[in-house]
């Protein structure tokens, strides 16, 4: 297989006021042609920044290091014309509030030619056939009217659907998608996913998923990771991460979620403490004071990303996985 | 139709039926908003004839997507907002009406946490100074204020050495706690949590909900707890009522409502939540489009446009809200159909006009 995303041992560092905060510290990941990541984690965990670190959208504050390949070619290395020929052409980005990733003051039909008549160099009239043929697609109904509409006249779900189809116009290789529902109420996420699902179908696109949300993440990826504090903590198939987690945190985050089915307990396993914000000390485990099997060694010894499975890695000292086994 | 159906009878009688004890008693509550920059009179009706009770020390979940009311509710309960029409009684008196310092005395029994601790929190004060301002209304002397405080901290899990932090000085769970202490400070009997968790991380949540129901048991709270989180509903609540577009189109002990349900859109609702370890990638949507606008004026059934049960006399009658033996209460004139929906890629209905795939 092709890999169409290769990131390795991301780094990104943020100076404010003279001092550095590491916002991801070496994340490595890859994504085949039509696959579907998804990438998880909280708030301050460093999936956001990551996104945008491969998409090029950090400020001139972040510091990024390690490498970042497209279908094999160095994008830290693009310059502003290279990037601009790349994104919405080769790449493309769904936001999570659609009110503020479209133009308020252009008609829709504009905002969705563009990309349109600039990558692909349709002329006007075949552009805008083709942008009504994409509102169709993400199912919007009477597409050729709506297209002269603002955004203000769509509803937030018809909005998304309206970024969605923007993102597609031109098939990109690979859609990055931060949080797409998280704005939108659960019967039009459902819709939104499925609709994500439909064109990664159709089009052989690869889908980078991120989210706070290990439902929708595990709803939709054939393959997870799992990040804490800047780091991938957690990696591998969908089915087996969520069957059989490693990483303590990974088992935590699963159990903290109330079931819709079955018994329920009287209280929900929490996670004492919260996030780490900011910087964490580099020479031990970011989740170390919140972990239920924390020893000694983890708050002397950052874990290395290691095999717990036969598809899955996770960084963790105890892994669960191995625990069992020795334990059976 | 509802009466034919014996199902009903297998339910908990106490769940929904412990009318003596109710420590909220809304009849018929209706909430009517202007229209901004209008100058006629023009009026949308945002609450439209609801009514509950919430038994002391019990929790009822209202569930809803944006638009469906359920804020509008906490809003009217809490007088923010003075309802049009019904009535709200808490702890058997009348709140519609009172006013001046009856009211300021009524809203020591009912107090509100809301979604975001940092909005609803004084930045300027230390949470500490938050908290005790709560006593000052309350009419607590203030010599007592620094024990008292260091009680309520102690209560919702803050250390004692947090009362001199600044709110942008915690974490979004502490954040959180502090809201709650606050409520505590007049002690309340009823609790009105508008989204209280659902800008908190995952893992946060789970602290914040166990805390809710720690509480609980302490003191008898009732809750009236709203969100548009099913499975957090599903933990928390007793009792669930699902609203929509300004009116309950279902009611029921949480675990009748969960397992049996007897409305399309809740059945939506639920199907709609992505679980992990379910597998992937089926049809989640089992209804398409979106709710209309609240403003929107429907004759029949306000879900009728995306259900897929509809027929005609769905389009044409309201349908009311009747009650099975047990308790369990919905507005469907197909409420015996709902438990054959599943959601297959059969099923799922595209978005209304012509969706292409």
């Amino acid at each position: 297989m092709t890999a169409i995303l290769e990131v390795d041992d991301l780094t990104v560092d943020f100076t404010r006021a003279g001092t550095r905060t590491a916002a991801v510290r070496g994340v490595s990941l890859r994504v085949e042609a039509g696959e579907r990541v998804g990438i998880v984690g909280e708030s301050g965990s460093g999936k956001s920044v990551t996104a945008q670190a491969v998409m090029r959208l950090l400020p001139t504050t972040a510091t990024v290091g390690g490498s970042v390949r497209f279908a094999g070619q160095d994008v830290l290395a693009y310059d502003a014309a290279k990037l601009a020929a790349w994104r919405g052409a080769d790449i493309a980005m769904v936001f999570q509030d659609p009110m503020s990733s479209l133009n308020p003051l252009l008609r829709v039909g504009t905002q969705l030619t563009e990309g349109l008549r600039r990558h692909r160099g349709l002329s006007k009239s075949d552009a805008r056939a083709e942008a009504a043929r994409l509102l169709k697609l993400v199912g919007i109904a009477d597409a050729d009217r709506r297209l002269d509409d603002y955004p203000h006249a769509f509803s937030g779900g018809m909005r998304q659907r309206v970024c969605i189809a923007i993102a597609a116009a031109c098939t990109p290789k690979l859609i990055i998608a931060d949080e797409p529902t998280t704005a939108l109420d659960v019967t039009v996420q459902a819709q939104v996913l499925d609709l994500l699902d439909e064109l990664t179908e159709r089009y052989a696109t690869a889908t980078v998923l991120v989210s706070h949300d290990l439902g929708v993440i595990s709803s939709f990826c054939d393959r997870i990771l799992v990040m804490y504090a800047g780091r991938v903590v957690e990696a591998g198939p969908t089915d087996d991460i969520v069957a059989d987690p490693a990483h303590p945190y990974t088992r935590a985050l699963l159990d903290s979620i109330p079931r819709l089915e079955g018994e329920l307990p009287r209280r929900l396993p929490a996670i004492p403490g919260s996030p780490p914000f900011g910087d964490v000390p580099a020479d031990s485990c970011a989740f170390a004071d919140r972990c239920a099997y924390a020893q000694p060694v983890c708050r002397t010894v950052a874990p290395p990303t290691v095999p717990v499975g036969p598809r899955t890695q996770a960084a963790c000292h105890f892994p669960l996985t191995l625990a069992e086994e020795v334990t059976r | 139709m509802s009466g034919t159906d014996s199902a009903g009878s297998r339910s908990g009688t106490d769940s929904a039926g412990s009318r003596s004890s109710s420590i909220v008693d809304v009849k018929d509550l209706t909430v009517r908003y202007r229209r901004r920059g209008s100058l006629r009179r023009n009026e949308f009706t945002a609450v439209d004839g609801v009514s509950f009770e919430i038994g002391a020390g019990r929790t009822l979940g209202i569930a809803g997507e944006s638009g469906s009311g359920k804020s509008s509710v906490a809003r009217a309960l809490m007088r923010v907002h003075d309802p049009a029409a019904g009535s709200v009684r808490v702890a058997g008196r009348e709140v519609t009406t009172l006013r001046g310092g009856a009211l300021q005395r009524f809203r020591r029994h009912m107090q509100m946490v809301f979604q975001d601790p940092y909005d609803s929190l004084n930045p300027r004060l230390t949470v500490g100074d938050n908290v005790a301002e709560a006593l000052t209304a309350a009419g607590v002397p203030r010599p007592d204020h620094v024990l008292r405080v260091r009680d309520l901290f102690d209560r919702v899990g803050l250390p004692a050495a947090f009362t001199g932090r600044y709110p942008h000085q915690l974490s979004g769970g502490q954040r959180q706690r502090v809201s709650i202490a606050r409520a505590l400070a007049v002690s309340p009997q009823v609790l009105v949590c508008d989204e209280a968790v659902s800008a908190l991380d995952v893992s946060v949540r789970a602290q914040i909900l166990n805390l809710l129901k720690d509480l609980q048991e302490a003191d008898g709270l009732a809750y009236l707890f709203i969100s548009h989180d099913m499975s957090t509903l599903r933990f928390i609540a007793d009792d669930v009522a699902i609203m929509y577009q300004g009116r309950i189109v279902e009611l029921g002990p949480a675990d009748e409502v969960f397992a049996r349900p007897r409305h399309p859109y809740t059945r939506a609702l639920i199907a709609a939540i992505p679980q992990p370890g379910v597998g992937r990638r089926h049809r989640r949507g089992l209804v398409g489009g979106e709710a209309p606008s609240a403003e929107a004026v429907l004759t029949g059934c306000a879900f009728a446009p995306r259900c897929p049960l509809a027929t005609e006399v769905c389009r044409e009658h309201r349908p009311l809200l009747i009650a099975e033996p047990g308790g369990h209460q919905a507005a469907c004139h197909h409420a015996d159909a709902v438990g054959s929906l599943t959601v297959t890629a059969d099923t799922t209905v595209p978005h209304q006009q012509g969706r292409t795939a």
